[in-house]
């Protein structure tokens, strides 16, 4: 090997070096500093090429995993029953409601929740019963966040309906059923906000845990979000109750409700 | 597979910021990039019953996320670049040499043609071998060394050229300053 061929392999890939190139630096150990600048100069490539990534790209894609989903499913469960596409259509209006967060990039994240929510779900409000109460939403807030802040153990505890039967049964005291598990579920319980019985869960995220709380018999217009001592959360109207998320992010949140959605349903 | 939702999952987590980068560095538009990288994963997860081997999936995603390029390629060129380089020229003498330098290497791999540009990504970015590389954009070995050799090549010549461009630059504005 000469000193061209050298230079010509170290440009082909500077880290893995073939036994020629090793043999021709054993003889030529002085070239080792041209091994050093070529490597130096391909970390600085990696450097360069590693850009930022948009924030909640991860979430973004999941949900859109799950819309198209969702979205698959509820166009076989039309062409076999013409109440859905009824559902779908009262539904679509809930989006005119819905308070978009002031960053682009979770615009369209809710966006997508949304469609989410408006498919798997089947919101239908316009169908509540009529002995449903209507609470403000930042009441609502301030309650939960009350709630939570009662007993922050829960947040770490495992503790669960140890059978199926169990848990389907704790779901159905809000109406609710599972049609599977919910992923990274640590906690599963009945809880009381504001006098008012629910259901407590929590799911654990590689960020923290995420608090979500079903409150049936209570009811809101739309989705909403919100910021709130230090925490983000989303309040979601589903059939004869709101089910509330809460976490530390909105990739959290969306996670979360990416999650749960994918595992309940309400009749 | 046991449980696909999952294993998208896993999917998503492992490669999407680096299928982000990939495509970022393949169409120069980071909306475009977002857009490639969603639909990649959308045709991922309707076609992920078709991958037998979970260990391919890094080379099948990739290789989704180029068609894609294609595809979209077909419909629209994105005329960027000119405008990017203009404003880092603009703005190059405010900045401290080492900023200066990472922003001319990312221009200098915005300008490197395609076919020099994505094995020197999957070298350095995605750890492929040659061979890995040559199997992944159906090349000879040997053609692959040559775009690697040859990207390394024309990043230091653009780099050299951009650095000279700048000393001539801070010369002339000192002596600007000193009359």
């Amino acid at each position: 090997m000469n000193d061209l061929a050298f230079r010509k392999q170290l440009q082909i890939n500077p880290h893995q070096l073939d036994e020629k190139t090793l043999a021709y630096l054993e003889q030529y150990p002085e070239q080792k500093k041209v091994v050093k600048r070529v490597r130096n100069f391909d970390a600085q490539i990696k450097e360069a090429l590693n850009i930022e990534v948009p924030e909640g790209l991860h979430a973004r894609i999941l949900l859109n995993q799950s819309y198209q989903d969702a979205k698959a499913n509820s166009s076989m469960d039309e062409s076999n029953d013409n109440v859905g596409l009824k559902h779908k259509g009262s539904a679509g209006k809930v989006i005119h409601f819905w308070n978009a967060e002031p960053t682009v990039s979770w615009t369209g994240l809710s966006a997508m929740a949304a469609s989410l929510m408006i498919v798997a779900v089947s919101i239908t409000l316009w169908q509540a019963p009529a002995e449903l109460k209507q609470l403000n939403g930042s009441d609502m807030v301030a309650h939960i966040l009350d709630h939570i802040a009662e007993d922050p153990t829960l947040m770490t505890e495992i503790k669960r309906p140890t059978t199926e039967a169990d848990v389907q049964a704790l779901f159905a005291t809000v109406g609710a059923s599972l049609n599977q598990p919910i992923e990274r579920m640590s906690y599963a319980g009945e809880c009381l906000v504001e006098g008012q019985k629910g259901l407590h869960i929590v799911i654990q995220d590689e960020q923290g845990p995420v608090t979500v709380i079903v409150m049936p018999g209570q009811q809101i217009k739309a989705m909403q979000s919100f910021a709130a001592s230090g925490y983000h959360g989303e309040l979601l109207p589903v059939k004869g109750g709101v089910v509330a998320i809460v976490a530390n992010s909105m990739e959290q949140v969306a996670l979360a409700q990416m999650r749960f959605f994918k595992a309940v349903r309400f009749a | 597979m046991q449980d696909k939702h999952r294993f998208f999952e896993q999917l998503v987590s492992a490669y999407s910021k680096d299928l982000y980068r990939y495509a970022y560095w393949l169409c120069k538009q980071s909306t475009v990039a977002e857009d490639l990288v969603q639909e990649t994963f959308t045709r991922a997860w309707k076609a992920i019953d078709n991958l037998k081997d979970e260990k391919a999936a890094k080379a099948w995603l990739i290789t989704i996320l180029r068609r894609e390029n294609a595809r979209m390629y077909e419909k629209y060129q994105p005329q960027l670049l000119e405008l990017e380089a203009s404003i880092v020229a603009d703005d190059y003498h405010n900045e401290p040499d080492e900023k200066f330098e990472k922003q001319q290497l990312h221009q200098a791999i915005m300008a490197l043609p395609i076919e020099y540009k994505e094995p020197l990504i999957l070298q350095i970015m995605w750890g492929y071998s040659g061979e890995e590389i040559a199997i992944q954009l159906d090349l000879k070995l040997a053609t692959v060394n040559t775009r690697l050799f040859r990207a390394r090549q024309q990043l230091k010549v653009l780099l050299t050229a951009t650095t000279s461009k700048k000393s001539q630059y801070n010369t002339s504005f000192d002596r600007g300053q000193t009359k």
